[in-house]
């Protein structure tokens, strides 16, 4: 990549300030859009279910899934909700927790200060009482029954529950049915006061907006708070998986599995995760010798397929498909990647993966992304343009040495299979 | 959008390329689309002809050979698709691209990704002279899987049921890729046979976003339809969906946690004032200041989900909701309650600017995005009807109070499909 500078695709625009608050502002004018997207973040997800901060004594547990409670209750405040707010200027508003960040947003063409103003009022003005949490209990238990009726989402938790014996990973984002009638608005404004902190947090903005004017909200409306040193807990975890196989009957054609791998959490989780990735997609991917030898035979199909699921905490390698037969694919697989270890891969075909995984991982002209990836990039302590310069790097040994941290004895098989 | 960057031309009978020049992107899109009528009899042989093509081309032989120099071309992708809008099934294959500027090794990634879809399509790996049977073979069984998988989403697979019910009859009601029984009949003959008809009959857009000079994909693909003996059937259009006298009120089971309920209404409003029905139907439930989110999601908390969507071609309105089983009642009626509300003008001024400013938000910020300016191109060449996002955003604004109301009261239910648990699990 010698003539390449990624680092110039917003031609210098682009600016990454830590903020008087704690915040840290990420801001990527895209004058030529007609866009803007901004992302509020919090690096709290799922997995940070046990904690403690300088003003306690003691680590609390709280019960799963209050990341995600929280995140459905900090749309109303004591006058109205956010979208209602939104509404009045035409903003499309919405908001994610995943296993280790939470995240509110809105996209918009019009009345950028207003929507900014909102977005940041919202997040840090909680309004918790006890008829609006139990009245949001029913809607997410609507939520989570959805997604108990989901192949594809259950074959993916149960693998998580199958490697992980204490880590928070193994239980879904939403919580159980059973743990969120634990939450009541006292613990939500216990995690609310612990890691809605400014210093814990990220603002990301992408499109059609005045930096300074953004940077006036910030300062008018950022509301500065001592740095609680939240401590995290992250249980211990045994190097072995918790379960080998788990098989579920649900509503579906035909049988989906995911094969998880456990590895220890990795040093430099972003170079491994872009490095298992290319070595995945060498040996198993679409154009190695065992996919097309297995699709030309109709075991697998275009739902196959590798890569890793990571957080803070956890880091996965994962095969995953629908297929008529999950056992066959599994021992295809292993027997596959304990070829590769012994004889390893060739420098050409991992060439092309890093040329792929390179070109998949070049994404700066898209609004949404670039807001979103500018964030995530942060929580983890990078830039966004980390990946794709990473990648581009990458070589045949990083690649390879991927292969030495895979136990292949250590995996999951996670299975869905028809009812009937 | 700037009209200005948009060009449309004739390349041969019934083919057209139309480009969108839009230097803000550092991907190159290119779609080769083909449409028919939905029918039966050919639904499965169309859509087998893309799954096909997009494997292996007479250059790289195989689909192993033809993903490797995909993948050395920085993930560069040809995919195949069939969609259904309306009563038309669309299929064909698209292309993204990085552009050439970003290519660490100086190729020429638009050229040969446009040379690559030009073989794949003209020129595809034949034996014998017709498609080999093993791929053929293969396709049709991904096919297959893919109909039976479409039970795993279970929300999309309840407004799919609802709407074939909805459209008895009509093209519209035929499956995407077709039933198993007519792809269980594809042969490698009669997959070449009608992969030959769709080449010399088929109406063709081939659409281009991106930053890149085109010129070069319009030289490719004329001189390659120059070769074919081109007699394209008139276009088709999608027809106005029928109302029921009776309402067909449909329940299925499935060993599920959440029920589904899906509502279909349908109108005899002027159908050149669809603007109107749309307006109503993302009133009723198109955003989250919709009737259907703030009040049977948020203050009944009857469901996660619960929302409303306009099909323009078949003029019909469909309600999606995830319930409860105990309360798809309490559900069905709240649903008919809140359309009874915008029939019986209990909306403010208000109401119907927050509407009018969400749908703006969504038209301008298509502009954005390459797969929606593509689907736009798409929408004008079909609708005949060019306007921009800019000029529709003006036509959302004109709609008054009465035309929302008029629009409402012409919805009429015509059918309700549940799919909920099997009894002994209730």
């Amino acid at each position: 990549m010698s003539n390449l500078n990624i680092r110039n695709v917003f031609g210098g625009k682009e600016r990454v300030i830590k903020h008087k608050s704690g915040c840290t502002i990420c801001l990527y004018p895209m004058g030529e859009f007609s866009s803007v997207h901004a992302f509020f973040g919090t690096k709290y997800g799922s997995v940070d279910t046990t904690f403690k901060t300088r003003y306690d004594d003691d680590y609390i547990t709280v019960p799963e899934g209050i990341a995600h409670y929280l995140e459905h209750k900090l749309f109303e405040n004591d006058e109205c909700d956010a979208f209602e707010l939104y509404a009045k200027t035409g903003a499309h508003a919405n908001a994610f927790t995943s296993f280790d960040c939470t995240a509110y947003l809105f996209a918009s063409t019009q009345e950028f200060g207003e929507n900014l103003r909102i977005l940041l009022n919202l997040v840090q003005q909680p309004y918790f009482t006890d008829e609006n949490v139990e009245k949001e209990r029913g809607i997410i238990t609507q939520e989570i029954k959805m997604y108990l009726d989901d192949p594809g989402t259950r074959v993916f938790y149960n693998c998580m529950g199958g490697i992980y014996h204490n880590n928070p990973a193994r239980i879904d984002i939403a919580g159980t049915v059973e743990s969120i009638q634990e939450i009541d608005k006292e613990l939500l404004y216990r995690c609310y006061n612990t890691f809605y902190n400014l210093n814990n947090m990220v603002l990301s903005i992408a499109g059609n907006f005045d930096p300074d004017k953004a940077l006036a909200i910030c300062d008018e409306l950022l509301i500065c708070k001592e740095d609680p040193q939240i401590d995290v807990l992250v249980p211990d975890e045994p190097y072995n998986v918790k379960e080998k196989k788990i098989v579920q009957k649900l509503a579906c054609a035909m049988p989906l599995f995911q094969l998880g791998f456990k590895i220890p959490y990795p040093e430099n989780a972003s170079k491994d995760y872009l490095a298992f990735n290319i070595m995945l997609e060498t040996a198993l991917g679409d154009t190695s010798e065992f996919y097309n030898r297995l699709y030309n035979e109709g075991v697998i199909n275009d739902s196959f397929g590798v890569g890793v699921t990571k957080g803070r905490g956890f880091f996965v390698p994962v095969v995953c498909g629908i297929t008529h037969d999950p056992e066959r694919v599994t021992a295809e697989v292993l027997a596959e990647l304990a070829r590769v270890k012994k004889e390893g891969l060739s420098r050409e075909s991992i060439n092309t993966s890093i040329k792929m995984t390179y070109g998949e991982t070049f994404s700066f002209d898209n609004v949404e992304k670039v807001a979103r990836n500018g964030m995530m990039a942060q929580f983890e302590g990078k830039d966004i343009f980390s990946n794709a310069e990473t990648a581009a790097s990458l070589t045949y040994d990083d690649a390879m040495d991927m292969l030495e941290k895979l136990d292949l004895d250590n995996y999951c098989l996670s299975i869905i299979e028809p009812n009937e | 959008m700037d009209i200005k960057n948009f060009s449309r031309k004739k390349i041969a009978d019934g083919v057209h390329i139309s480009c969108y020049k839009d230097t803000r992107f550092q991907k190159n899109r290119i779609e080769i689309c083909f449409s028919d009528i939905l029918d039966r009899k050919y639904a499965s042989l169309n859509a087998i002809i893309p799954a096909v093509l997009s494997r292996s081309n007479s250059k790289y032989k195989t689909m192993q050979e033809l993903n490797n120099r995909l993948s050395q071309l920085y993930a560069a992708g040809i995919n195949d698709f069939v969609e259904d809008e309306g009563d038309i099934q669309a299929f064909g294959l698209y292309s993204y691209s990085l552009c050439n500027e970003y290519a660490f090794d100086g190729e020429n990634v638009l050229e040969e990704i446009s040379t690559m879809l030009r073989d794949c399509i003209f020129d595809p790996y034949l034996e014998n002279g017709i498609f080999p049977d093993s791929v053929v073979q293969l396709q049709k069984q991904n096919m297959i899987d893919v109909n039976n998988n479409d039970i795993n989403n279970k929300t999309r697979y309840a407004s799919m049921r609802a709407q074939a019910i909805a459209y008895e009859s009509e093209p519209a009601s035929v499956r995407r890729l077709g039933e198993n029984e007519d792809i269980e009949e594809i042969t490698a003959e009669s997959a070449y046979k009608r992969y030959i008809e769709i080449l010399e009959t088929k109406n063709v857009e081939i659409i281009c976003v991106g930053p890149a000079d085109y010129t070069i994909v319009e030289k490719i693909f004329t001189e390659a339809f120059s070769k074919i003996n081109r007699r394209p059937e008139p276009k088709f259009r999608t027809a106005r969906s029928s109302i029921k006298n009776t309402v067909s009120v449909i329940t299925e089971e499935m060993d599920i946690e959440q029920s589904k309920l899906v509502m279909v209404y349908k109108s005899d409003y002027d159908k050149e004032q669809w603007k109107h029905a749309m307006l109503a139907s993302y009133m009723l439930g198109g955003d989250v200041s919709s009737k259907l989110f703030t009040i049977v999601r948020e203050k009944l908390s009857l469901c996660y989900y619960c929302s409303s969507g306009f099909r323009r071609g078949k003029f019909a309105m469909i309600v999606n909701s995830g319930v409860e089983k105990d309360n798809l009642e309490k559900a069905r009626t709240a649903i008919q309650q809140q359309l009874d509300e915008l029939r019986n003008g209990k909306f403010t001024d208000e109401d119907m600017e927050k509407a009018k400013l969400s749908i703006a938000t969504v038209l301008k910020a298509c502009n954005d995005c390459m797969d929606s300016i593509s689907t736009w191109i798409s929408g004008c060449i079909y609708d005949d009807d060019y306007t921009t996002p800019e000029e529709k955003i003006n036509h959302y604004s004109a709609v008054t109070r009465e035309q929302i109301i008029a629009a409402a009261d012409s919805m009429k239910l015509d059918t309700v499909y549940t799919l909920t648990s099997k009894e002994e699990k209730a």
